[in-house]
């Protein structure tokens, strides 16, 4: 019985909400020529109602041009993203969402931020000497160290793998070498065959710098 | 109270609790050590969900998958992570985790490494700042257990919390 009432009550609810919907409508019309004869005696009979229903017509009208401007600039954004997600180097994976982060971007980044670093000699060369003291053990068989620079923070290594299994060996063993232990490290592959590397590693229990540009990129 | 006094405290209920549910939306996530491979050594699958190392001589090198679930995310790809592992000692060695993001063709990778630092029967957490990455980069952990300490216990991993952004 109660249910019943219920029904009933958001029936009537809904047929006022649409009534009131079709008023509007109807009286939509006339408002747009105001300057007409009826429009003006409608106005006259219910002063107050005319007014709210064009202050209204007002607002919705500015919200549907608020409306398609946003679309516009939806879709301006989409085709811009359309057209960076074309050129990242790390975008092969079947996925619509444009990849915001370029492995090549961020090393340059690296680069430059390692190039403004200033020169703690103490740490700098005796973490040089570990590093390629590490080079030199079994654990990197088959890879060689082409340079490895450290300034205050950071070092830049460049690295070369007789193969795959020398690589897949040395990511073992900057796991388990001293001289990489508690550090941050980010390698990116500057060949095809991922086989020459150039990698940045943090000092211990350090972080590298983040990609200040990608984090724009990323909205 | 009218139809329309329902509509609206209705619509205003509902707007509440979305915009709560958006505040405090925090995609964190949390496994088992069992869900680690071992790479090298033999590991132990305990009942409580850890994997430990019963070997008193050999390292057990374990492999964690990380589930990424907004895979088109970049930079940082992970927020934060905590790795649970129990080090009883000896005093010279330590649990060793890092933290990986891989590209997908191998050419890029990040790694974050944290020990443990202080020997403890009881499990200590290894903490993990964010990662950086980009999207469709997968997500993993590289742990090594050290051998275990005879009466104490084994070293062991007891699970692993990331959260996304």
């Amino acid at each position: 019985m109660a249910r019943g009432r219920s029904v009933l009550i958001w029936s009537a609810a809904l047929f006022a909400l649409a009534g009131a919907g079709t008023l509007l409508v109807l009286r939509q019309a006339p408002s747009v020529k105001a300057h007409g004869g009826s429009t003006a005696r409608s106005e006259r009979d219910a002063p107050d109602s005319a007014s709210a229903v064009r202050a209204r017509l007002d607002a919705l009208s500015a919200d549907v041009e608020r409306l398609r401007f946003n679309q516009i600039a939806l879709q301006a954004r989409r085709t811009s993203d359309t057209k960076a997600s074309s050129a990242p180097a790390d975008s092969g994976a079947p996925d619509s969402v444009p990849a915001a982060f370029d492995p090549a971007v961020y090393e340059a980044e690296l680069q430059g931020a390692f190039e403004r670093e200033t020169f703690d000699s103490a740490w700098a060369t005796q973490t040089e000497v570990s590093i390629g003291a590490a080079f030199q053990s079994p654990a990197f068989a088959g890879s060689e160290l082409v340079s490895a620079e450290c300034r205050n923070t950071m070092c830049r290594l460049e690295y070369k793998h007789g193969d795959a299994v020398a690589r897949n060996r040395l990511r073992e063993g900057l796991r388990s070498d001293p001289a990489f232990q508690g550090i941050t490290i980010y390698g990116n592959a500057q060949d095809e065959q991922q086989l020459h590397y150039v990698a940045y590693v943090s000092r211990k229990d350090g972080s590298l710098p983040q990609p200040t540009l990608l984090e724009t990129a990323a909205r | 109270m009218s139809a329309i006094k329902k509509l609206l405290v209705s619509g205003v209920v509902l707007g509440a609790s979305a915009m709560a549910t958006s505040a405090g939306a925090v995609d964190d996530k949390i496994i088992p050590g069992t869900s680690c491979q071992p790479v090298f050594g033999t590991a132990e699958y305990i009942v409580d969900g850890s994997v430990q190392n019963f070997s008193t001589t050999s390292t057990l090198e374990l492999d964690c998958p990380v589930v990424r679930e907004n895979i088109g995310t970049a930079t940082p790809v992970i927020n934060n992570a905590t790795v649970w592992v129990v080090n009883p000692g000896p005093t010279n060695t330590s649990v060793s985790c890092s933290l990986y993001t891989e590209s997908h063709n191998s050419g890029s990778f990040m790694g974050v490494t944290v020990n443990s630092s202080s020997i403890n029967p009881n499990p200590q957490p290894l903490n993990f700042g964010a990662v950086n990455g980009a999207a469709n980069w997968a997500v993993h952990f590289r742990c090594s257990l050290p051998p275990s300490l005879l009466p104490v216990g084994a070293s062991g991993l007891k699970n692993i919390r990331w959260q996304e952004p």
